[in-house]
């Protein structure tokens, strides 16, 4: 076993740091938020905690590796990133998180792609959210593993602007899939085919910023 | 005990959520190209004074649907195709959505319903129309027998309000083809402003259903005639006497 892993285990998980319960001068507090802000930028910070739901915003995270994220971790909350440009995969950033069950990458306005087989070992995804992002394309099939029975897809406010045939195959567990307000200009025969389950489809049209 | 414990939690949040939109202003200074030297109070703002980076705002709309486009989603329940830019609905389009309940085609821009459009709606309940359709004429000649007669079918029609006032007669004609509940849906505060003269033809309406709570300007008047209305809903009630 590496000497990281051990680390990880001889760690208190803690994730909540209670600045109200301790009395500390503006001078500590303000180094304490400091030293919080710094450790959100290095994804291997979140490793440390044993915790299944961990909830960041405006983190600053630029890319995941492997490792970063915590074997146990099942609802990752990581909403209005302003930094994360693309999602890649760098040798399988979320292989060693199996029970990973729901992820929240919306508002994230600057990211623009998320690379194929992202997802493609979480089988036990069900809820995802990409919403207000600038992503240009999102296919289901090749994102998330086919094993996976997502319920609840959210892409609203991207730019999307074709969807693919059959890129929904296999999902017959999507209970509501939010297309509104991204670059669609015309649905083909067959392009939802496979989600047998579904039960609310927005496709609202909506603005652009054309820049 | 457990009530103060959340109760500090939430203080807790509200500080972490202060701290990182503290973070956040600091980040956009630091990108920024204009330096702040010192504090600004901004007390006017000229007209056209962000044009330069203004960001341009297009209307993305889905323009054309295909037949048989939501072919394989036979337990979807609601279809929101709102905002779209479809010109004609196709025949077969909505072919397969057998449990749909509720369709909104609100905003839309349909001009032609081609012959077997709405087959395969067997549940539909309640349908969101928008703007009354007319052709340049301002005749109805775009319902077909086929359209009223499936409109006939339904529980609730929702109508936006914008255009009643100016086709008033048309609106009549219109409403005794269905023969269902009609509702004018007030999406706007020009919509909302409804006289009396323009209410009167709405004697055999139902419903009144203003989802933005826009009717305070009704007067006096308005309101004895609106109260005549058998069924209204309780937050329409409650913004015509606010």
């Amino acid at each position: 076993m590496s000497g990281r892993s051990e680390r990880i285990e001889t760690k208190t998980p803690k994730l909540t740091i209670n600045f109200r319960r301790r009395r500390m001068s503006q001078q500590q507090y303000m180094g304490a938020t400091l030293l919080l802000k710094k450790l959100k930028r290095y994804p291997t910070w979140f490793s440390h905690f044993d915790v299944s739901y961990l909830v960041t915003r405006y983190s600053g995270v630029t890319d995941f590796f492997p490792g970063d994220l915590n074997e146990n971790l099942e609802w990752f909350d990581f909403r209005m990133n302003n930094k994360l440009l693309n999602l890649t995969r760098n040798g399988g950033a979320f292989d060693n998180t199996p029970r990973l069950s729901t992820v929240n990458f919306g508002n994230s306005f600057l990211l623009e792609s998320i690379e194929d087989g992202m997802f493609a070992e979480n089988h036990e995804m069900r809820h995802v959210n990409f919403a207000q992002c600038v992503l240009a394309a999102f296919d289901v099939s090749k994102i998330f593993s086919p094993q996976a029975k997502l319920e609840h897809v959210e892409v609203s406010g991207n730019e999307i602007a074709e969807l693919s045939p059959n890129s929904f195959a296999g999902q017959s567990e999507v209970k509501f899939l939010n297309f509104a307000n991204n670059k669609l200009s015309r649905i083909s025969s067959n392009t939802f085919a496979g989600l047998s389950g579904l039960k609310r489809l927005p496709l609202k049209g909506g603005y652009h910023n054309e820049r | 005990m457990r009530g103060e414990r959340a109760k500090r939690a939430s203080l807790d949040e509200d500080e972490h959520t202060r701290d990182e939109s503290r973070e956040m202003a600091t980040d956009i200074m630091a990108t920024s190209t204009t330096k702040l030297t010192h504090p600004i109070r901004l007390t006017r703002l000229v007209r056209s004074c962000f044009i330069k980076n203004a960001p341009r705002f297009a209307r993305r709309r889905i323009e054309v649907l295909e037949e048989n486009a939501f072919q394989g989603l036979e337990s979807l329940e609601y279809l929101n195709l709102a905002g779209g830019n479809i010109t004609t609905l196709v025949s077969n389009v909505f072919a397969g959505l057998e449990s749909l309940t509720g369709l909104e085609l609100r905003e839309s821009h349909i001009t032609t319903f081609e012959s077997g459009c709405f087959n395969g709606l067997e549940r539909l309940e309640w349908i969101f129309l928008g703007n009354l359709v007319l052709n340049k004429d301002r005749d109805l000649s775009v319902y077909t027998d086929e359209v009223f007669a499936f409109l006939g079918t339904l529980k609730v029609i929702y109508i936006d309000g914008k255009n009643l006032n100016s086709g008033n007669e048309v609106f009549e004609s219109w409403k005794a083809s269905i023969g269902g509940e009609v509702v004018i849906y007030a999406t706007d505060a020009e919509s909302a402003r409804y006289t009396a003269d323009d209410l009167v033809f709405v004697d055999g309406l139902l419903s009144i259903w203003d989802a933005r709570q826009n009717c305070v300007e009704m007067g006096g008047d308005l309101v004895s005639i609106v109260s005549q209305v058998s069924v209204m809903s309780v937050m329409s009630v409650m913004s015509l006497y606010n």
